[in-house]
């Protein structure tokens, strides 16, 4: 079972990555640069994102928004800091964007999720 | 993601800001991928993988997984931004913990062999630092009254379940034990912990210091650290 099993992820994993490797570029994939280890035969490497990163340009005191039943206590979120300031991200949103970034207190910051 | 996995980066290339959003999948895992030179990274320990950036890496930091509650005790001036962007509309519901996911055949063709230590898709605490890493499966620490005091990298590591977000934190401590005071967790220095918040004998706050974190499922953690430890009720070691 595990055998057959195996086959098939390699058969689908072959066959998708025939089809996508060369959209993204990398028909002489052999020569880009990669570190040791990196198989990128088990790779699924899009020429295109499903998921639109968050792009962070504005925020609210968290208290205001929990006041206006943005979120409720026990919502799920994700705090970063950066030069002593915190900011949070609503999990279920991060579960959309996957990568959020932006800048507080003057530096870049990014999550990833 | 299905991994779970929140980390905090730094998205500085030689000091020039890159953009980054999610393109790919390689161990289960998503790869981040970055407008400015098209390089596929891991987004776990932010090293460049495959591109013309190859063998980069970005700063790293951790972010916690908490509620609001638990976050403005920390700090009122906590602020939040919203997408109004969501796979699912519903607001709360259950946590992360209380989810059993199964990882799906198009997650599992990224992977080669998965380490059979733990159950795929168990959750629990990954650290790491210059030269070892280790797993703190949930589990493992409820069955452990939800406190562990372990050591790691040399110093006394702290490992607790933060009752707001029924998540697991590591600080470092001096202490030697912890028992719960109601849902305050009492260190034998002196300290208390207070929905998060850690204060000295005295009441006042005392700044956590913390190792590099992700509350992660187990595949995860260990494919992105192959000789990870798995941390092992003291009864069992």
């Amino acid at each position: 079972m595990n055998l057959a099993y195996n086959v098939f992820r390699s058969v689908v994993a072959t066959l998708f990555l025939t089809a996508l490797l060369p959209r993204v570029g990398y028909a002489q994939a052999d020569s880009v640069p990669r570190v040791p280890g990196f198989d990128v035969n088990r790779a699924m490497l899009r020429d295109r994102s499903r998921f639109t990163p968050f792009v962070v340009e504005e925020s609210q005191l968290l208290s205001e928004a929990l006041g206006q039943g943005v979120v409720d206590d026990d919502t799920p979120i994700l705090v970063v800091e950066r030069g002593g300031e915190r900011l949070a991200l609503i999990t279920r949103e991060m579960t959309f964007h996957h990568v959020a970034q932006g800048e507080m207190a003057g530096e870049p910051w990014m999550v990833s999720f | 993601m299905v991994c779970n996995t929140g980390v905090g980066l730094t998205p500085l290339v030689d000091g020039q800001v890159h953009h980054f959003q999610a393109r790919g999948l390689y161990n289960g895992l998503f790869l981040m991928w970055d407008e400015e030179s098209g390089t596929y990274w891991n987004h776990i320990t932010g090293e460049a993988l495959y591109g013309p950036l190859a063998g980069t890496r970005l700063e790293l930091a951790n972010v916690l997984h908490t509620t609001p509650a638990q976050s403005l005790a920390e700090d009122e001036q906590t602020r939040i931004a919203v997408s109004g962007q969501s796979p699912r509309r519903r607001r709360g519901g259950r946590s992360w913990v209380d989810r059993v996911p199964v990882l799906r055949g198009m997650f599992r063709s990224t992977i080669d062999e998965e380490d059979d230590r733990r159950p795929t898709m168990d959750i629990g605490l990954g650290i790491w630092g210059d030269s070892v890493a280790r797993y703190y499966a949930l589990d493992i620490v409820v069955e452990n009254d939800a406190v562990v005091i372990d050591s790691f990298a040399g110093r006394r590591l702290l490992v607790f379940v933060e009752p707001s977000a029924n998540v697991l934190w590591a600080q470092y401590t001096s202490a030697d034990s912890a028992w719960w005071e109601g849902k305050d967790l009492r260190l034998s220095n002196g300290e208390l912990i207070h929905q998060g918040v850690t204060y000295d004998n005295e009441g006042e706050r005392v700044p956590a210091e913390r190792p590099l974190q992700v509350f992660t499922r187990w595949y995860g953690f260990a494919l992105t650290f192959p000789h990870t430890e798995v941390f092992q009720a003291p009864e069992n070691r």
